[in-house]
């Protein structure tokens, strides 16, 4: 029983010490190396994204928070490359940028204080909110909302991502239609080409072939 | 092109998401992240959650948005290295473990089968954790509206689950149609360069028929004739 308790108790302090400080996704960085996510977004539509950095320290043996650690931040509009926020962040915080136009986006995350040679191991917690600008000028200010008011607004988010899901899921839809029709014209512009191509080799060889023949006095 | 089977599975899968969510009796608070990852060609990507307490449900949601032939290889394992899930060449998947270690999950997504084609992945990894015990027994000590709270408590939680089927619904339409467009873009370029190479292959064949043709008749020996 003794042993039991002991047992448990180690357990929970080793799992203790690599509990990471925030619950949720997250992933590893090595070095200098860069994570990129891409999302599409609408216009003019803010994305907020929380994120905590712990950097593995080999003296404790665990993860641990450190002040010096930088964490990079770059977002660019995909198709154009225009770079529309890049900021150097202290290791736990949040960022928050504004889409100017709709389409897809990259955002990257890496750690501005690692230079080439070092082997620094971070361990970076994400959680990326992307909210209508209109949504947010009209929500209260946060006080201490009780945890219904907590739940009906996360399902007032919860409908707005839908619905901006939909608008994107039409327009997609409309390209997708025009480019069918644009391809099925093509399948009959090129079997025209085809036969015009045809009928021009078909003449010219019957009249290389007369010419010679004729020349030869066989015809 | 997934088989109608694993189009009903999935489905399946779903609707019984769907009914756990809405069976447990206590409210449950979700704690999910969305993300989009372009896994390049023989990358392995891995993304973790941390389950801090034995039997929460982790929902893992992942589907294949652009790239090659859209599927790609997925493992994951619990805090032991044990493997709960392998999927090789996967298009789409939906599934729910029941987290009974305490530790840290991985989600790995490996890119092996392409040569050069990266591929767009949309996964989403929640844990569902319970409401804090302090909380409960805040909302306990309240007599009148605690009758009123509990029924509104229950239809949030039921609208919180209908509205995550319709996302559901919504992601596995917009990976379909991305399939279709990418389909629709290749039909075209096929038609373009079979086209283009039928055209210059009848020019050759036309004129290698009259070369042939030409030295039958002029090597000279006129007696073939």
């Amino acid at each position: 029983m003794a042993i039991n308790v002991t047992r448990w108790s180690i357990c929970l302090l080793v799992l203790l010490s690599i509990l990471p400080s925030v619950f949720g996704l997250y992933f590893y960085l090595e070095g200098s190396e860069q994570k990129c996510f891409t999302e599409e977004l609408p216009k003019e539509t803010m994305v907020i994204g929380e994120y905590t950095a712990e950097e593995w320290s080999e003296e404790h043996n665990k993860f641990i928070h450190n002040k010096e650690v930088g964490i990079e931040v770059i977002v660019d509009e995909l198709p154009s490359g225009n770079r529309i926020y890049s900021q150097k962040l202290s290791p736990k915080g949040q960022f928050k940028f504004t889409s100017a136009e709709s389409g897809q986006h990259a955002i990257c995350l890496f750690t501005s204080t690692a230079g080439w040679f070092s082997s620094t191991k971070i361990r970076l917690n994400l959680d990326l909110a992307i909210r209508d600008i209109m949504d947010d000028a009209t929500e209260a200010s946060e006080g201490t909302l009780s945890d219904l008011a907590q739940r009906v607004r996360e399902l007032n988010h919860k409908v707005n991502d839908i619905r901006r899901e939909q608008s994107y899921l039409r327009d997609h839809e409309r390209e997708f239609r025009d480019k069918s029709e644009a391809t099925n014209g093509h399948t009959v512009t090129w079997t025209i080409v085809q036969l015009v191509v045809l009928a021009i080799t078909c003449a010219w060889q019957m009249r290389h072939l007369r010419g010679f023949f004729e020349a030869r006095k066989m015809i | 092109m997934p088989s109608p089977l694993s189009a009903a599975a999935s489905l399946a899968l779903m609707a019984l998401v769907a009914l756990l969510s809405v069976s447990t009796f206590s409210p449950a608070v979700v704690d999910a992240t969305a993300l989009t990852y372009n896994v390049a060609a023989h990358e392995r990507a891995c993304f973790y959650a941390w389950n801090d307490i034995p039997k929460k449900k982790i929902a893992f949601y992942f589907a294949v948005q652009s790239g090659g032939s859209f599927d790609i290889d997925v493992d994951v394992r619990d805090p032991n290295q044990k493997q709960l899930l392998s999927l090789e060449k996967e298009r789409q998947g939906d599934y729910v473990f029941t987290g009974n270690e305490v530790g840290e999950y991985s989600f790995c997504f490996s890119n092996d089968m392409s040569t050069f084609a990266e591929k767009a992945v949309d996964f989403e990894i929640s844990i569902e954790h319970e409401k804090r015990a302090a909380q409960m027994e805040a909302t306990e000590k309240g007599t009148g509206p605690q009758a009123h709270t509990n029924a509104m408590d229950e239809s949030l939680f039921r609208l919180s689950g209908e509205l995550n089927q319709i996302d559901r619904m919504q992601k596995y339409f917009k990976t379909r149609e991305n399939r279709n467009f990418a389909t629709v873009i290749s039909t075209e370029s096929r038609i373009f360069w079979f086209s283009l190479s039928e055209s210059a292959l009848i020019v050759v064949m036309s004129a290698m028929q009259v070369f042939v043709v030409r030295t039958f008749f002029s090597s000279g020996k006129r007696s073939y004739v």
